[in-house]
This record gives structure tokens, C-alpha cells and sequence, in this order.
């Protein structure tokens, strides 16, 4: 059990490639620590460091306190878990788990013991002499947990441990994840590219982007507070519409509609040109009049859209919509930066007089496909980046 | 009975009916120069021109004779010292060579690669005029040492590619589960690559050996008494028991003992290789 903190880390692979850069990080004793990115953001890179499997180009990580930069793997006690689980396919699942034991020279008896414990919470009492061939992906993963708990390492890291199963077991082995965590109370650092699984797991969650830190805190500050663009893009499904604003004395401008300007724009003349990006989270559109229909409560100024897709989800409806962007103000930088972030997230960028935008409205809403819409939005909702640095402004 | 592509029951019953065919006659033209090797090494000396296939008195004498001579049991002796240590010697460099070819980054990988393959081509009968020099000046002219360096000379390239194309196969982040599990890298080697390498082993093994074991050009030329002397180069010397008969008896009998290690070691080396040993490692 312990803390770890990793302090000015970079990592640079042969050639010119840097894969992780000048990274400040601090995972507190007993926590799960979520490093969230799109592949190649230097995620596991920085997981592999950790476990000293890698070396840091420069930097120095300490657990506890202690350094631990230079150590070798086998002297840090800590436990993995890989993405393709990594069982040793000679050895039974009971082996599998005895290996870190049988190498720290601990007691045959006191190795069976712990195996057995193990293995009784992971519910692999059945399966201890069956080697990794035979079992299922849900049962290989249970194994790759035992093995991994058995020692009582001082943090588990666990790379991308679940995307190898399918979407019912994942979601089963997730809250199986947690409970395992707060009963052992071990710290944990979990890697992932799925923005459901940090948001759902972690404590902490570090979002990061071409070897570069984001944003960390918590589940509920990323999603309120993204510090920029990226996160506010990242995190949150559908993700954040983005759109382009202009701020013009008590108004503010946005492709479909004008409102009066948020609370937070006001007294700010450090925002002079007035260009913004202005994000809107899904959940934050409401429906306020199907047709000629009223559907929900007022919520200020409304546009019409064209329902393009519906997505039934249950308690949620998804609605992919169209609007009318004629009155659309003109920011050349804003939308350059829009289109590269746009295509990053593997968002669909909108084009031409028509702007796409998704919501999020309750499941009891009675939308179908191609129909015409009014929406609102509270202005106070909204988050503003700056059209140039993509750093969050209000 | 399943039935594939639509052919019904006879097709899948022809498909049997033409493997088993296939494979008896393979094995009947493969192994019809052997048993009548066997069958020669049976016949008593009177027998041997009769050109019958099937023996019509079987007798031992040739067998007792190869082993009351004390040329044949030295000989014997050698042949599985020198294979044994030249395959020993052989797979174990081979092992620590391809496992550095295949997971480290070092310049003249390729240099090595191909430097092996050239052995492999080189025709041996060049080197052994220098060779038998070179060993009478240092004293390695028939000694099991004098054999056992050009066996592991000619088979190292051999062993090194066979053993980086199973190295290559290999689930390598098991090695760094290992690590993480608290391995040195050595153990990780040990517990874990060794046992998944193992039918790659094997296999190496049983090439080195079978070469080693079948080399007649290096022990006729580099050996002259029974402290080094092969099978296949002591055969060579057998004498009739007078100047007017072959020993041909006497060489089936030889033959045939010779192929019983053979065909042991095969059989043995042959439980360990085990298809899909790996499976189970990686993914799910």
C-alpha cells in the first residue's frame, strides 16, 4: 500500500518520438487512479514506468516517498495485470498465481494458503488445476486478478485489463474491480481508453493527449470543469458540441440562436475580440416543443432542428440533430482548431449551411426521425474556450 | 459423420480411404530399404546371397560378432558421447543466440543471421584437409572434442534459425509478467520462455543429433583408432572373416543397431513437442 508520485517524467523512444512529456502526477495511498487518453498518448507507457518495466528518459518517480526511478521490476512489488491477461499457458491456474509467491521463496504451505484465499474470493475455487487454455476470457481475467492480489503487492496496475471481453462481462468485471479494490484497499492505477470505464471507476482521473497531462481530478470536476477543449471533448457521452460564439455587448451569438450572455462572460474584457468555442453538453439541450407540441419546461430563448437519428437507450433518448447554421459568425481560427480536435475525438465534423448537434433527453420523449423540433438551452450551461489556446475561459 | 462442402458421407470416406493409402505406401517404400537390412542381419552367413526376402532360419551370429569384436561396442560408445555432447553443446548456444536475436536490439543482428546461414552452405569437405592439420597440431586429432567442435560448427546455424523462428512465436509479454511477478531476468528465461521453447528445443535437437549421429565424412577423416571412432566410420573397417566374404552380415547388424537410438531418441523428443502449447496465453 502506497502512494506514488512521479515527478517531471519524460520518456523518449529511439529516434524523436516522445512518448510521454514532462509529466507531474500524484496517485494517493488507496485510491484508483484513472490514466485515460486515445491510444498512442503514452498511457501504458507511463503504466510501464511505474512498474519499472521502462525506464523514464528523465524524472524520477518515488513510492512512498522513496525513490524507486532505477529499481528493477522484481524489487518494486508491485503487480500487473496486461491487457491480454499474460497467464503462463504451461502452468495451471493454481501455478499461475503460486509463480510470484514460489519466487519470493515463501513457504509451500503458506503459498497454498494464499492461493487458496485467493482464489476463494475470485470465485476460481473450481478451477485451480485447469491451465489458461481452458478457461473463458472472464475466467482468464479472474486468474490474472488472482495472480496479481495474491502477493499483496503495494499497487496494482492494471492496463487496459477488460477491453478483451465482451460488454456485458466488462461491466461485470468493473464493479467486481471496485469491490476488490475497496476491500483490499490497495492502491491501483488503471489504464484505459474508454472514458465510461474512468469516469465509472476512478477516484482520480488523468486525461491526457500525445504524452502530454491534461487535466487531473476527479470523475465530477472533469466532467464540470474540463480545463480545455480536449476534455470537455473527451469526457462525457455523446460528446460535448462544439460550436463557434461571438460575444457582442449583452448578447451571445452561436451559429443557431442568440441568448443573453452567461454569467460567467460578463465583466471580462480580457475576452474583447468576443471569438469563443462554446461547448454544450448533450444533457444540457431540452426539448421544449415537439412540433407544434409543448414537451418540456421553458428554458429561455429556442431554435428548431431537424431530428436526424434517434437513439433509444432506455432511460435516455439520443437525439443527432440538425440545425440551421445561417447566421453562423465567422472565425476562421476557431473552426481550424474545431476540424483537427474534431477529428482526434473521431467526431463527425459539420459542414456546409447545417451544423450537427447531439442531445440527451428523456427517455419519455416522444421524438421520431425527421421531425421538426424547438430546443433551449440555459446559457449559464455552457462551457467557453478560447478560439486559440483551447483553454477554458468560463 | 459431419459433412463438409456438400460431398456427402463418401466424399469424407474417400478422403480417409486416400490418406491411409498414401501414407502406406510412404511408409512401405521409406521403410523397405530397412527391413531388408533386417532382414540380411538375421540370416545366418551361409543365407546372405540366397535373395530371399523373409529369412528361412534366423540367426544372431552377426550380432554376437559386431559385439564380441572390441571395435564395434568403442565404436558405439562414441557415437553417443560425441552426438549426445554436440547436441548438448549445439541447442544451448543456439538458445542464448536466438533469444538475443529475437528480443535484443543490437547492431549486426542480420550480420549474424546471415553469417550462420553461409556456414550452413559451406560444403564441409573444404575445411577437412586444414581441420585434419590443424587438429594433429593441437591434439585434438581423434578425441571426442576433435568431432564434437565441427558437429556444433555445422549445426549451430541450423539450430540458431530454427530456434529463432519458434523464439519468434512466443507470447514475449509473459516475459514481463515474469518481471513484474518478480522475476530476474534470468528466471523469467527459465520458468517461462524455456518451457514455451521447448518443443523448438526439441526439435533442434533432434536435427543436431540425427546430424551428428549420421556424420561420416568428419569421423572417417579425423579419427584413426577406437578412442574417437564412430559408427558409421567404424562400419567402414569391418572385415569379413576371411579375405573371400563380405562382412555383410556383420554391416546389417551394425545398421541396425545404430538406428535403435535413433529411432528412441525420436520417439522420445517427439512427446514433448506438444501443438498449442501456447494457446491460452494471450487473448481472449
Amino acid at each position: 500500500m502506497a502512494g506514488i508520485t512521479l515527478h517531471a517524467v519524460t520518456k523518449r523512444f529511439s529516434g524523436d518520438a516522445t512518448a510521454v512529456r514532462e509529466l507531474d502526477l500524484t496517485i494517493r495511498d488507496g485510491e484508483i487512479f484513472i490514466l485515460v487518453g486515445p491510444s498512442g498518448c503514452g498511457k501504458s507507457t507511463i503504466l510501464n514506468m511505474i512498474v519499472g518495466l521502462e525506464q523514464p528518459s528523465e524524472g524520477e518517480i518515488r513510492v512512498d516517498g522513496q525513490p524507486v526511478t532505477n529499481l528493477d521490476p522484481k524489487d518494486r512489488n508491485m503487480a500487473m495485470v496486461f491487457q491480454s491477461y499474460a497467464l503462463y499457458p504451461h502452468m495451471t491456474v493454481r501455478e499461475n498465481m503460486a509463480f510470484p509467491l514460489r519466487l519470493a521463496g515463501v513457504e509451500r504451505d503458506k503459498i497454498r494458503e494464499k492461493v487458496e484465499r485467493a482464489a476463494a474470493i475470485l470465485e476460481l475455487g473450481g478451477l485451480l488445476d485447469r491451465r489458461p487454455g481452458e478457461l473463458s476470457g472472464g475466467q482468464r481475467q479472474r486468474v490474472a486478478m488472482g495472480r496479481a492480489i495474491v502477493r499483496e503487492p503495494v499497487a496494482f496496475l492494471l492496463d487496459e485489463p477488460l477491453s478483451n471481453l465482451d460488454a456485458k462481462l466488462r461491466a461485470q468485471m468493473r464493479t467486481e474491480i471496485v469491490r476488490l479494490q475497496r476491500r483490499l484497499g490497495t492502491t491501483m492505477v488503471y489504464v484505459t481508453h474508454d472514458q465510461a470505464e474512468a469516469m465509472t471507476l476512478g477516484d482520480h482521473i488523468a486525461v491526457l493527449r500525445g504524452g502530454s497531462l491534461q487535466q487531473v481530478g476527479t470523475p465530477r470536476k472533469l466532467y464540470a470543469e474540463p480545463e480545455n477543449l480536449f476534455v470537455a471533448g473527451f469526457i462525457g457521452s455523446p460528446p460535448t458540441n462544439f460550436l463557434p460564439a461571438v460575444v457582442e455587448g449583452e448578447v451571445l451569438r452561436l451559429p443557431m440562436v442568440e441568448l443573453p450572455l452567461p454569467q460567467g462572460l460578463r465583466n471580462r474584457p480580457d475576452l474583447d475580440p468576443g471569438e469563443l468555442i462554446a461547448g454544450i453538453r448533450p444533457e444540457d439541450l431540452g426539448v421544449v416543443k415537439v412540433g407544434s407540441e409543448e414537451a418540456g419546461t421553458d428554458l429561455g430563448p429556442t431554435f428548431r432542428a431537424e431530428v436526424e437519428l434517434v437513439e433509444w437507450m432506455g432511460a435516455d433518448v439520443y437525439l443527432y440533430l440538425e440545425v440551421d447554421a445561417g447566421s453562423a459568425p465567422r472565425m476562421a481560427s476557431a473552426s481550424e482548431k474545431l476540424r483537427g480536435l474534431m477529428q482526434e475525438l473521431g467526431l463527425s465534423d459539420s459542414g456546409g449551411g447545417k451544423r450537427r448537434l447531439s442531445a440527451r433527453v428523456a427517455g419519455a420523449s416522444p421524438v421520431v426521425e425527421g421531425e421538426s423540433l424547438h430546443l433551449g438551452l440555459d446559457p449559464d450551461r455552457l462551457l467557453f474556450f478560447h478560439p486559440e489556446t483551447g483553454e477554458r475561459v468560463a | 459423420m459431419t459433412t463438409k462442402e456438400g460431398g456427402g458421407p463418401r466424399r469424407h470416406l474417400l478422403e480417409t480411404l486416400l490418406w491411409k493409402v498414401g501414407s502406406v505406401f510412404v511408409i512401405f517404400y521409406a521403410l523397405l530399404p530397412v527391413a531388408w537390412i533386417a532382414s540380411l542381419s538375421l540370416k545366418p552367413a551361409a543365407h546372405l546371397n540366397d535373395g530371399r526376402f523373409i529369412p528361412r532360419e534366423v540367426s544372431l551370429e552377426h550380432y554376437r560378432r559386431i559385439f564380441q569384436d572390441v571395435q564395434f561396442p568403442a565404436a558405439l560408445r562414441n557415437s553417443i558421447g560425441i552426438a549426445s555432447l554436440s547436441t548438448v553443446f549445439s541447442v544451448a548456444l543456439a538458445m542464448f543466440a536466438a533469444y538475443a536475436i529475437v528480443r535484443l536490439r543490437f547492431r549486426g543482428r542480420r550480420v549474424i543471421l546471415g553469417g550462420a546461414l553461409s556456414i550452413a552452405m559451406f560444403p564441409p569437405i573444404a575445411v577437412i584437409g586444414p581441420l585434419f592439420n590443424l587438429w594433429r597440431t593441437v591434439g585434438l586429432f581423434d578425441t571426442w572434442m576433435g568431432l564434437v567442435l565441427p558437429y556444433m560448427t555445422f549445426t549451430l546455424p541450423l539450430a540458431i534459425w530454427t530456434l529463432t523462428a519458434y523464439f519468434r512465436e512466443i507470447p514475449w509479454e509473459l516475459e514481463r509478467a515474469a518481471r513484474v511477478d518478480g522475476a530476474t531476468p534470468f528466471q523469467a528465461f527459465r520458468h517461462v520462455i524455456v518451457p514455451l521453447a521447448a518443443p523448438g528445443v526439441f526439435t533442434a535437437a533432434i536435427l543436431v543429433f540425427i546430424f551428428a549421429w549420421n556424420d561420416f565424412l568428419f569421423a572417417a577423416a579425423l579419427t584413426s583408432t577406437n578412442d574417437a571412432r564412430t559408427v558409421p566410420a567404424a562400419v567402414a573397417f569391418f572385415t569379413g572373416s576371411s579375405r573371400f566374404e563380405l562382412p555383410t552380415g556383420s554391416i546389417s547388424a551394425a545398421s541396425v543397431v545404430v538406428t535403435v537410438p535413433l529411432v528412441i531418441v525420436i520417439l522420445l523428443f517427439q512427446r514433448r513437442i506438444i501443438a498449442g502449447l501456447t494457446a491460452g496465453a494471450v487473448k481472449g
